[in-house]
């Protein structure tokens, strides 16, 4: 089985990352019923905050690499999907359209590399 | 004379407003069941063998709940994690499980619940949270409470965080999550009772209505990227295995507590026992949800 290709962010990538990270807990926990499909995408998310959070640590390094798991790929996917709901709920403006058109552009990347 | 007479009289003979109270010095009055309890501490709870039995159940209640053990996001190399009030030790041993390469220690006020010896991965040892933990200044990565708001008076809270912060490295996390009395489509006889004990835990210095306040508090204590979220949990059978634990993990503490609280308030078991049958069917009618509180931040990493 290939290996899935790891993210490779610069550091305004991986900021966005962890705040869609973020959105996505707080929105999870507060409103969607507590299944174990919502449960497991929950933990490999926060898994996967807390190690992006390790890498960005270090702000002399412009880049981030952030190896994924086909499992930590498909929670990724799963996020990007809700928050697209998430945002597409919101009220129209430029920031909605900016934010709902990068978790657009994730979720394409995400679904293409974790199938 | 059933419950709902009762309350009524007694808020007839009630002087002072509710929102007037002040916190009375803990009286700790005769218990009227045969639950063994901390003589010296102001803790609501049992300390025995069905309050180990329960607290474990709600330790697999809350993972179904919230997902998880715990909510900060932890690197995965942690190696240095404090458990604040301990209970039966679950958590420490559950988290070792997560993260192989740290060493948790678990502190409690009694070692009467403890249900596992300390190994390579976790200590257990006694310590008294409102005393002070027996810790150097910022040993911690990651300090973990939980289910304490029976354990800590109001007037503790602050210098609980505190001493939590104190010991938590620059950089680590300190996490606390709550359960008060707040409960969403609560129903009519819910609110009344969960009104009775909340006037009744004040009487005895606990309030449950700070704990919305637990971000701040945190806040105050310079801790960063604060996150605070009520989290309603589904209450009842009316949603399934989750509320149906949940449920039974609720009855359970409320059987844990009656003892403590008919005593202070002179009531019959039997009235509260008929009362908290009333308020579980009211759950199912409503699809009641409990609120859990939680709030966690992170210490400067230049503190």
């Amino acid at each position: 089985m290939n290996t899935p290709s790891p993210l490779l962010l610069n550091r305004e990538q991986a900021e966005r990352l962890l705040l869609y990270i973020q959105v996505y807990r707080r929105s999870a926990l507060i409103s969607m019923p507590s299944t174990q499909e919502r449960n497991t995408t929950l933990r490999l998310v926060q898994s996967l905050q807390g190690k992006l959070l390790s890498l960005c640590v270090q702000e002399s390094v412009p880049q981030v690499y952030l190896p994924l798991s086909r499992e930590e790929g498909t929670a990724l996917k799963a996020m990007a999907k809700n928050l697209l709901l998430h945002y597409g709920q919101k009220p129209d403006s430029s920031d909605r359209t900016m934010t709902v058109t990068d978790v657009g552009q994730l979720y394409v990347y995400l679904k293409q590399t974790y199938r | 004379m059933s419950f709902w007479k009762w309350l009524a009289r007694r808020r007839q003979q009630t002087a002072t407003p509710f929102v007037a109270w002040k916190p009375a010095q803990p009286a700790f009055p005769a218990i009227v069941d045969d639950r063994e309890r901390l003589p010296d501490a102001p803790y609501l709870l049992p300390k025995d063998a069905q309050e180990q039995s329960r607290l474990n159940f709600q330790h697999r209640c809350l993972y179904s709940a919230i997902g998880n053990h715990y909510l900060v996001p932890l690197r995965p190399d942690v190696t240095t994690i404090l458990d604040v009030g301990t209970g039966t030790g679950i958590w420490p041993v559950d988290m070792a499980r997560l993260f192989p390469h740290a060493h948790i220690v678990g502190v409690d006020i009694s070692a009467a619940a403890l249900e596992y010896t300390s190994s390579s991965a976790y200590t257990f040892c006694l310590a008294n949270v409102l005393k002070g933990l027996p810790f150097p200044d910022q040993q911690f990565e990651y300090v973990h409470q939980r289910l304490l708001v029976a354990a800590i008076p109001a007037a503790n809270w602050a210098s609980v965080i505190h001493e939590l912060v104190r010991v938590t490295r620059p950089g680590g996390w300190v996490e606390l999550l709550e359960v008060g009395a707040t409960i969403q489509q609560a129903g009519k006889k819910t609110t009344q009772l969960l009104d009775w004990m909340t006037g009744i835990s004040q009487e005895r210095g606990f309030d449950m209505r700070i704990l919305p306040q637990l971000g701040e508090m945190l806040a105050q204590e310079g801790l960063e990227a604060i996150e605070y979220h009520d989290i309603p949990v589904p209450l009842g059978d009316w949603a399934g295995h989750v509320g149906a634990m949940l449920k039974a993990d609720i009855l359970s503490a409320f059987d844990a507590i009656k003892g403590s609280y008919c005593a202070q308030a002179n009531m019959p078991l039997e009235h509260f026992e008929a009362m908290v049958k009333l308020v579980a069917q009211e759950w199912e009618v409503h699809h009641a949800s409990y609120v859990f509180h939680t709030a966690y931040g992170r210490r400067g990493q230049k503190a």
